[in-house]
């Protein structure tokens, strides 16, 4: 169901590094209670969705 | 048994909701670069935070420029996607859809003749070497 597409979404643009920053967004990113961890609960909720509309999210 | 006519009350009021599906084809919707800076497609339902303003893309160069459109069509096709979730039957919708689609599928042959492959179904890798694991990446500028 997943394909590798090099590319992103949205275009980023880094200028400055922020280290503070950075680590504070990866723990949000993938860390306890991350989005990364409410994705997946999501994406594995398609499978118990009542109708078509639920699957085709 | 199941509501399939469900219409996210919560997202209009309710002059909105009746002419919705009539309004929003006499120019209601952004063009896709508008909705990919804002997130939103659909200008009657675009609601932004307080005074702040969409930002603007600019990008570095002709590759940027080029993924950028490409970014642009394919967030209008799935936020077109999700509203043909909800109304199926609107031809006019579904047009459109066809219509970026086709956009963005020419756009990526393009890019992928010039840049390198985004997909794995790409005709660039017909080329020697193999270019699937070459820069840029994703991340990297």
């Amino acid at each position: 169901m997943w394909r590798y597409e090099k590319k992103l979404e949205y275009p980023i643009n880094i200028n400055k590094k922020d280290l503070s920053l950075a680590k504070t967004m990866m723990a949000q990113y993938g860390g306890p209670d991350s989005e990364l961890g409410a994705a997946l609960r999501y994406l594995n909720q398609r499978y118990t969705m009542p109708d078509e509309k639920g699957y085709a999210l | 048994m199941y509501n399939y006519n469900y219409p996210p009350n919560f997202y209009f009021d309710g002059n909105n909701l009746r002419n919705y599906q009539n309004n929003y084809q006499n120019d209601n919707l952004f063009n896709p670069y508008e909705g990919l800076i804002r997130g939103n497609l659909f200008k009657n339902i675009y609601d932004p935070y307080k005074n702040e303003k969409p930002y603007a893309i600019k990008p570095m160069n002709n590759q940027a420029k080029m993924l950028t459109d490409i970014d642009s069509l394919e967030f209008a096709i799935i936020d077109l996607n999700l509203y043909l979730d909800v109304y199926p039957d609107d031809k006019y919708a579904i047009e459109l859809f066809n219509k970026y689609r086709s956009e963005q599928n020419e756009l990526l042959h393009n890019y992928q003749n010039e840049y390198g492959p985004i997909l794995l179904n790409s005709d660039a890798l017909n080329n020697i070497p193999w270019m699937w694991d070459n820069k840029p990446w994703p991340w990297e500028n």
